[in-house]
C-alpha cells in the first residue's frame, strides 16, 4: 500500500517537477512525457518493490521540487545542500569501503628496499590510493554497460532501455548548446551515486536510484524535443 | 612556432627513447619474431619458414603482415640483433606521428595554437608512449594512417596529394591485422566529411588513387583466398555460436567498457604491456580537459570537424568489440586520435581562464604526470606476468654450458620459448629454414598457435616426471612452481641454477639429473 503511494506519488511528483522547469512554455509535452518514462522506466519499477530506496527517492523529487519552485534565487546550493542530506540518509556507514592496505605496501616495495623516502610516500599512500578507487567506484555508475546492458552484479538486467542512451546522448547534445535551467539537474545526476560509490560493492541499483530521475528527465528531454519538430 | 614544435619533439623523443631497450624489460614473443624474421630476410632473403619475401609472414601458425619486418632491416643491419634495434621503427614512428598529428590539426582546424597543444598531447600521452616503446605493428599502423589523413586533407588544396594518401592508407593493410578494419571505416568518414571538396578533385586522380588504394587491398584479399587467417577466426565473437541476443549483448558490453571513465582514465586494459598498473591511455586529468573539449566542439566546431571527430570516435572502435577479450587497445590505437584531439581542444579554451586558475591546473597536471611515469618506469617493470620475462636469462645461461648436455628439456607454453632461442642465440636462419617445417607441432583445435618441438638439442615439451621419468644427462628447465609440483615423482635432481624476476622472486629453475 505505502510502496503503491511512494510510486504513483513519484510519478506524479515528477510531473509536476518537469512543468516547474523553465522549459515548459517550448516543450508543452515534456511533463507528461517524463512521468510516462518514470511509470516504465525498469529502474524505478525495481527500486518501488524496495521501501527504503523508493521513499528516498520520493523525498528527493519533493525536496528539489520544492526548492526550485519556491527558492529560485539560491536553487543551486540549496539542492545541492539538500542531496547532502539526502546522500548522508541513505549511506550505510557500516559497509564503507576499505582501500586494500597490500595495495600501498606493494607498491611502496616495488620502489626498493628502503623506501621510507618522502617522494615515494608522498606518491604512495592511503589517501590517494583511497581517491583512485573512490573515483573508480563512483565512475562506474556512469558507464553504459551498467545503465543499458548488464545492470548491478546482484540482480543482472538493464536498468534502462537502449533508446534511453540515444535519447540521453541527444538530450546531452541539446543542453550543451543552450544549457539555461539545467544546472540543478546536472548537480542532482552528479550527487546521486555517491552513496552508492562508498558501498562495498558498486555500482549499487538500489543505493544509487536516485539517479533515475535526472536521467528520466533528460532522456525525456529529447523526446519532446523530436516529439515538436515532428508535429 | 617552429621552435615551440621542436622543443615538443624533442620531448617526445625521449619519453620514447630513454632506455628503450631496458623497459619493457622483456622481448615479447611477437617483437622476437619480428626481429628474427628480419635477421632471416637479412642473412637469406628468406622468412624463418624458409619463404622467399614474403608479404604476409607465417608466426606461430598465423600470418603476420610483412611490413613491419621488413622496416626493421637497416636498424638490424647496422645494431644487431637486439631489443633496441626491433623497436626502433615503432619508437621512430611514435615521433613521426606527433609531427603528422600537428600538421592534421593544423589542416583540419586551422589555429596553429591548436595544433601545437595536440601534438603536445600526443606526445606525453601515456598510451601512445606505451605503444611507441615496443615493436608494435599498429604504431607503426598508426603513423601511416596519420599520414594518409594529413595528405587527404591536404589533397584538397593541391589535388596530387591524393596518389600519396592513397599510397599510405594502402601501407597500412600492410602493417597490421586491425588496419584491414579501421581504414576503410576511416576512409570513408573522411569522404563522408569532405565530400564537398572532394568533389572538385578531377575524377582522373580519384581512380589512379582507387587503383593505387585496390592494388593493396588485393594484396589482402589474396591471402585470404590462401586461407591466411587463422587468428581471425580464434578471435571473431562470431566464431563463438552464441544466439543472436547474446551476441548482441556482449557487443553492447564491450562498446560500452571501452567507453568507461574507467577504462580511459583509471585502469586501462586488462594486459599490462598495454596499459601500466592504476594509470589509463589517458590521465586521470585529462577528463576534465575531454569534457571541455566536447562541450566546445559541439559549441563551435564546424560541420565537418564534428562529423570527423565523433563518427571516428565511435566507429573505430569496432575491431575491439568484435572479438573475444574485452578490452585490447591494440585494436583501438586509431580511435585516440579523436580523444587526443578533444583532449587539446579542451586545453585550448582553458586560454579564457585567468592566470592563476592555470597555474594551479599546470602544477596538478604535472603530479599526475609523473605519477604515470613512476607507474610505468617503476611499477611497470615489476609486473613480470605481463612481459614472458626470464626467457633471455634462460638464455644467457644456457648457451655457454649447452654442449655439456645430451638434451636440454625446456617447458613448452604458449609463450613460444623457441623465438627466443631463436633470437637471443642469433641461431643461424639458414639452419633452421631447413628443420622449420620438421619440427612444427600444429595446434589441434585450429590452425593458429602451433607449437615448435625443438632446435638442435634443445626440446621443447610438457614436463611431466609421472609419465615421462626423467633421463640421467639431461638438464631441465621449467617454472618454479612446475617444479614444486614434480618433485613428488622425481627427487634426485641437483638444482643447477635459478632465475629471478625483477621483485626477486624465483621464476624458473634450471635442474641437472
Amino acid at each position: 500500500m505505502i510502496n503503491m503511494f511512494l510510486y504513483l506519488g513519484s510519478v506524479f511528483l515528477i510531473y509536476l517537477l518537469a512543468r516547474s522547469l523553465p522549459l515548459e512554455k517550448k516543450f508543452p509535452s515534456f511533463p507528461f512525457i517524463c512521468a510516462l518514462f518514470l511509470a516504465i522506466s525498469p529502474w524505478f519499477n525495481f527500486i518501488s518493490k524496495d521501501r527504503q530506496a523508493s521513499l528516498m527517492l520520493f523525498l528527493s523529487i519533493t525536496g528539489v521540487y520544492l526548492i526550485n519552485k519556491f527558492l529560485k534565487k539560491y536553487s543551486l546550493v540549496s539542492v545541492f545542500l539538500f542531496l547532502i542530506l539526502i546522500n548522508f540518509l541513505t549511506i550505510s556507514f557500516k559497509d564503507i569501503t576499505q582501500v586494500p592496505v597490500w595495495l600501498t605496501d606493494e607498491q611502496r616495495r616495488e620502489h626498493g628496499n628502503n623506501f621510507a623516502n618522502f617522494p615515494v610516500v608522498l606518491i604512495h599512500n592511503k589517501v590517494v590510493n583511497y581517491t583512485l578507487s573512490f573515483l573508480d567506484h563512483y565512475s562506474q555508475h556512469f558507464q553504459g554497460d551498467f545503465l543499458f546492458v548488464s545492470g548491478d552484479v546482484r540482480n543482472s538486467f538493464p536498468l534502462m532501455y537502449l533508446f534511453d542512451f540515444i535519447f540521453i546522448i541527444t538530450a546531452v547534445i541539446f543542453i550543451i548548446k543552450s544549457p539555461k535551467g539545467w544546472g540543478i539537474i546536472f548537480i542532482w545526476l552528479l550527487m546521486a551515486p555517491l552513496p552508492s560509490a562508498l558501498d562495498l560493492q558498486p555500482p549499487n541499483a538500489l543505493l544509487s536510484s536516485n539517479m533515475i530521475v535526472p536521467l528520466v528527465l533528460l532522456s525525456s528531454f529529447s523526446a519532446s524535443y523530436i516529439l515538436r519538430k515532428m508535429i | 612556432m617552429n621552435y615551440i614544435l621542436s622543443l615538443i619533439l624533442l620531448g617526445s623523443f625521449i619519453l620514447r627513447f630513454w632506455d628503450l631497450g631496458g623497459m619493457p624489460p622483456h622481448l615479447r614473443n611477437d617483437e622476437a619474431a619480428l626481429g628474427y624474421n628480419g635477421y632471416s630476410i637479412l642473412k637469406t632473403t628468406r622468412d624463418e619458414h624458409g619463404e622467399l619475401l614474403p608479404i604476409f609472414f607465417q608466426s606461430f601458425g598465423d600470418f603476420k603482415p610483412g611490413l613491419y619486418v621488413y622496416s626493421t632491416l637497416p636498424f638490424v643491419g647496422i645494431f644487431g640483433l637486439n631489443e633496441f634495434s626491433v623497436r626502433l621503427p615503432s619508437a621512430i614512428a611514435g615521433i613521426i606521428a606527433v609531427w603528422l598529428m600537428y600538421g592534421i590539426v593544423l589542416q583540419m582546424f586551422g589555429s596553429i595554437k591548436l595544433a601545437l597543444i595536440t601534438s603536445l598531447v600526443f606526445g606525453i600521452s601515456p598510451l601512445f608512449i606505451e605503444f611507441s616503446r615496443g615493436a608494435w605493428e599498429v604504431n607503426v599502423s598508426l603513423m601511416l594512417t596519420l599520414a594518409g589523413i594529413l595528405f587527404f586533407l591536404k589533397a584538397v588544396l593541391k589535388e596530387k596529394y591524393l596518389f600519396l594518401s592513397a599510397l599510405f592508407f594502402g601501407l597500412t593493410l600492410l602493417t597490421s591485422h586491425t588496419a584491414k578494419l579501421s581504414t576503410p571505416i576511416i576512409l570513408v568518414i573522411l569522404f563522408i566529411a569532405y565530400f564537398k571538396q572532394i568533389k572538385k578533385v578531377s575524377l582522373k586522380i580519384i581512380y589512379l588513387s582507387a587503383i593505387i588504394f585496390l592494388f593493396f587491398t588485393m594484396l589482402v584479399a589474396l591471402s585470404f583466398i590462401q586461407g591466411k587467417v587463422a587468428r581471425l577466426q580464434t578471435l571473431s565473437i562470431f566464431s563463438y555460436h552464441l544466439n543472436s541476443q547474446d551476441t548482441l549483448r556482449s557487443i553492447a558490453t564491450r562498446w560500452f567498457s571501452l567507453y568507461s571513465p574507467s577504462t580511459l582514465f583509471l585502469k586501462g586494459d586488462i594486459n599490462p604491456q598495454h596499459t601500466p598498473p592504476n594509470t589509463g591511455p589517458l590521465l586521470l586529468l585529462d577528463s576534465i580537459f575531454l569534457i571541455l573539449g566536447v562541450k566546445t566542439l559541439i559549441r563551435r566546431g564546424s560541420k565537418q570537424q564534428n562529423i570527423f571527430i565523433w563518427s571516428s570516435l565511435f566507429l573505430l572502435s569496432l575491431p575491439s568489440i568484435m572479438t573475444i577479450e574485452k578490452i585490447n587497445f591494440e585494436r583501438v590505437l586509431p580511435m585516440f586520435i579523436p580523444l587526443v584531439i578533444l583532449t587539446a581542444i579542451g586545453m585550448n579554451s582553458l586560454g579564457n581562464f585567468r592566470k592563476n586558475i592555470m597555474i594551479i591546473f599546470i602544477f596538478f597536471y604535472a603530479l599526475n604526470y609523473i605519477y604515470f611515469l613512476d607507474q610505468y618506469f617503476v611499477h611497470g617493470k615489476k609486473k613480470n606476468d605481463g612481459w614472458q620475462y626470464g626467457y633471455k636469462q634462460i638464455v644467457e645461461k644456457i648457451t655457454p654450458i649447452q654442449e655439456f648436455y645430451q638434451k636440454i628439456i625446456v617447458q613448452q607454453s604458449l609463450e613460444q620459448p623457441y623465438i627466443f632461442f631463436l633470437f637471443f642465440q642469433k641461431i643461424d636462419p639458414s639452419k633452421y629454414q631447413k628443420i622449420a617445417n620438421e619440427v612444427f607441432v600444429p595446434n589441434e583445435t585450429g590452425k593458429d598457435m602451433g607449437l615448435v618441438s625443438r632446435i638442435d638439442n634443445i626440446e621443447f615439451q610438457d614436463i611431466d616426471w609421472l609419465n615421462k621419468k626423467p633421463i640421467k644427462g639431461n638438464l631441465y628447465i621449467m617454472p618454479s612452481y612446475k617444479l614444486d609440483q614434480q618433485q613428488k615423482f622425481y627427487q634426485e635432481y641437483k638444482q643447477v641454477d635459478e632465475i629471478k624476476d625483477l621483485n626477486g622472486f624465483s621464476l624458473f629453475k634450471i635442474v641437472k639429473i
